[in-house]
């Protein structure tokens, strides 16, 4: 019996398959070489380089130019002191290079920045003076673009970015004609400057513009069954691509497998991720009305639900029954409202005005649950609710429940608030797969350079770095709870 | 067990103690000078050869006392590599991209003495410091 017992436990854990890597000899990602990111977040680019690299045969791709070529497709804005190379998404920035075409290294300029800084300041610098001196410009007499960027004002806008540029720098600047200073101006679009500046590297573009591969393709969210079916179908001995992971770093900064384990900011549901991270506003929204539903909606249903039952309970008097029947009604109320309103957002999550609503303009606002609230209480519902509450008497101490439910909800959001920002949203490939002591694990080619010493848990049994390839073996377990999104690559 | 063996073994251990940990030795090209860099996986410290033999003074092992993460929260963005954000915000080094003989690239956070230390090894001793009131713990 415990000979059966033990063997249904080891097969429950054993896990079988082939060890298989693609930086191995003959393997997709063998000749791609290692990426150090520095400063710039750019994660999703070197990802997006470095799966477009495996898929073409190449050795590297320049991922600055990928994360350019995004910014000027995407016409991205700075995001607070982000400049627009910064902070997206994968499949975004391999869509954005397959249509321009594929710088094959970085190019002088880039190699005279990584000299001094790896890049970030001076792109955030040149971010910036584009910004104000757009601003500036445009007070100017005309309001033609055309007439406002005449000679003159390239002539200054570019004498002003080689006072930005160390003598090194500087003389590695391939300066922007005054056609792509026009469009930039004329679009507010900083990434067709920056474009610009590294297009020296791709001349020629190979693969050439409109390449149709690789293709992209994101799994969002994905629950605790789906990742890992994804996961284990993923790679196999006829495995050829790399899958991208985007995840929560802050993984790597756990002691131990118990903590490293949980470090997603529910680690109860897998399908979470902190909305900061998300670039795009719609997907914050999205992910804010899931929490809406599973924290402040739960608790609203499970109050309803209480007084409906208490309203109706034969052993309390035919008064203390009449008064629980107005709060139930009152919470009612105020749920029906919340999820009506609900229904709504999560059908306009597009929308501009519901996006400003949120985040008004900036990703400052820290209490979006509070903002869903409000907007209830004070606004949509207000007199309806208003009424309801009217309907329960002076001082009753029944309508506690009310507020009980209420403040229960508010809190969930200030906890989640402040574990969320500890994510540190990050992007990677995975390039392997084995069995170690029974639980599967894959290798996840991090951007951080040939370096082990960042890992805080390096020496645990359930993860095991690898400096001379960048690469990290983690378990399936950690993987799934700090992932919010896969990319695949054909 | 032969005791033979027990003995080789034992005094394997003591040799290792009395010799400290060894290092492990990568080159890097910086600038087109190959560069030594020694690892110490227990210590968690990469630093050049020159700055490990000259400990007691090297700048960029004496800066890992600074190193923190404290106030950069907005700075670690889109995953950029801490290590690298803490060298150039906190200990005011300058980030120096390496390559190995493949074109594999790594960055150093380098010191106006021309130390040069493993982002990584920032990484960690930052969290280190911030756990132990900004104290290195650093033995040699």
């Amino acid at each position: 019996m415990v000979f059966l017992a033990a063997f249904s436990l080891h097969a429950q854990t054993t896990c079988e398959r082939e060890t298989v890597r693609l930086d191995s000899s003959g393997g997709s990602m063998e000749r791609v070489q290692l990426i150090d990111q520095g400063d710039l977040g750019i994660c999703y680019a070197c990802v997006a380089a470095q799966a477009a690299a495996s898929t073409h045969g190449v050795s590297g791709i320049c991922p600055l130019a990928v994360a350019a070529d995004l910014a000027a497709k995407s016409k991205k804005q700075m995001d607070g002191d982000d400049n627009a190379l910064e902070n997206d998404k994968v499949c975004s920035a391999v869509n954005a290079a397959n249509k321009k075409g594929y710088c094959q290294n970085c190019g002088p300029l880039y190699a005279a920045l990584r000299g001094i800084d790896g890049g970030d300041s001076f792109f955030d610098s040149l971010n910036t003076y584009f910004n104000s001196y757009r601003q500036t410009i445009r007070q100017g007499n005309s309001s033609s673009w055309n007439a406002l960027i005449n000679a003159d004002a390239v002539s200054d806008f570019n004498s002003h970015m080689c006072s930005l540029a160390t003598p090194d720098v500087r003389r590695n600047l391939v300066l922007p004609v005054r056609s792509v200073m026009l469009k930039a101006m004329k679009e507010n679009n900083p990434g067709l400057l920056f474009q610009s500046l590294l297009e020296r590297a791709c001349t020629p573009r190979n693969p050439a513009a409109n390449s149709t591969t690789p293709t992209c393709r994101n799994t969002e969210w994905p629950t605790r069954s789906q990742a890992q079916r994804l996961l284990r179908n993923h790679f196999s001995a006829n495995t050829v691509t790399p899958l991208g992971m985007e995840y929560c770093s802050n993984v790597f900064d756990a002691t131990s497998p118990e903590s490293f384990i949980s470090t997603q900011p529910d680690p109860s549901d897998s399908s979470l991720t902190p909305f900061r991270d998300y670039t795009d506003k719609s997907d914050k929204i999205k992910w804010l009305l899931k929490q809406f539903d599973r924290r402040f909606m739960t608790s609203l249903n499970d109050t309803v639900s209480r007084l409906d039952q208490e309203s109706t309970d034969a052993s309390l008097t035919d008064e203390v029954r009449a008064r629980r029947r107005l709060t139930h009604d009152y919470i009612k109320e105020i749920r029906d409202c919340s999820q009506r309103y609900r229904t709504w957002l999560g059908s306009h999550s597009n929308q501009s005005a519901v996006k400003n609503m949120f985040f008004n303009g900036a990703d400052a606002v820290d209490a979006p649950f509070s903002t869903i609230v409000a907007k209830v209480m004070t606004d949509t519902c207000s007199d309806s609710i208003t009424q309801k509450r009217s309907a329960i008497a002076e001082g009753d101490t029944y309508s506690s429940a009310a507020r009980e439910a209420l403040t229960t909800s508010l809190q969930h959001q200030e906890r989640l608030g402040s574990q969320e920002r500890g994510c540190g949203g990050h992007a990677s490939l995975i390039i392997g797969t084995r069995c170690q002591s029974g639980r599967f694990q894959y290798l996840v080619r991090n951007t951080w350079g040939q370096d082990c010493d960042g890992y805080q848990h390096d020496s645990s049994s359930h993860s095991q770095c690898e400096a001379t390839t960048s690469s990290i073996w983690l378990d399936e377990d950690v993987i799934i709870n700090n992932s919010y999104r896969y990319n695949t690559f054909n | 067990m032969p005791k033979a063996l027990l003995t080789l073994m034992i005094l394997s251990w003591l040799l290792n103690l009395a010799l400290g940990e060894e290092a492990s030795k990568s080159y890097f090209i910086i600038d087109g000078r190959n560069v030594l860099f020694l690892s110490f996986p227990a210590e968690k410290l990469t630093v050049d050869e020159v700055c490990y033999k000259n400990k007691g003074n090297c700048k960029a092992i004496l800066k890992l006392a600074s190193a923190s993460t404290k106030g950069l929260e907005k700075e670690f963005k889109g995953g950029a590599n801490r290590g690298a954000v803490i060298c150039k915000k906190k200990m005011f080094g300058k980030l120096i991209f390496a390559a190995d003989s493949r074109g594999n690239q790594t960055t150093f956070c380098h010191f106006p003495d021309g130390s040069l230390i493993g982002n990584g090894t920032i990484l960690f001793h930052s969290l280190k410091n911030d756990k132990q009131s900004g104290k290195s713990d650093l033995k040699f």
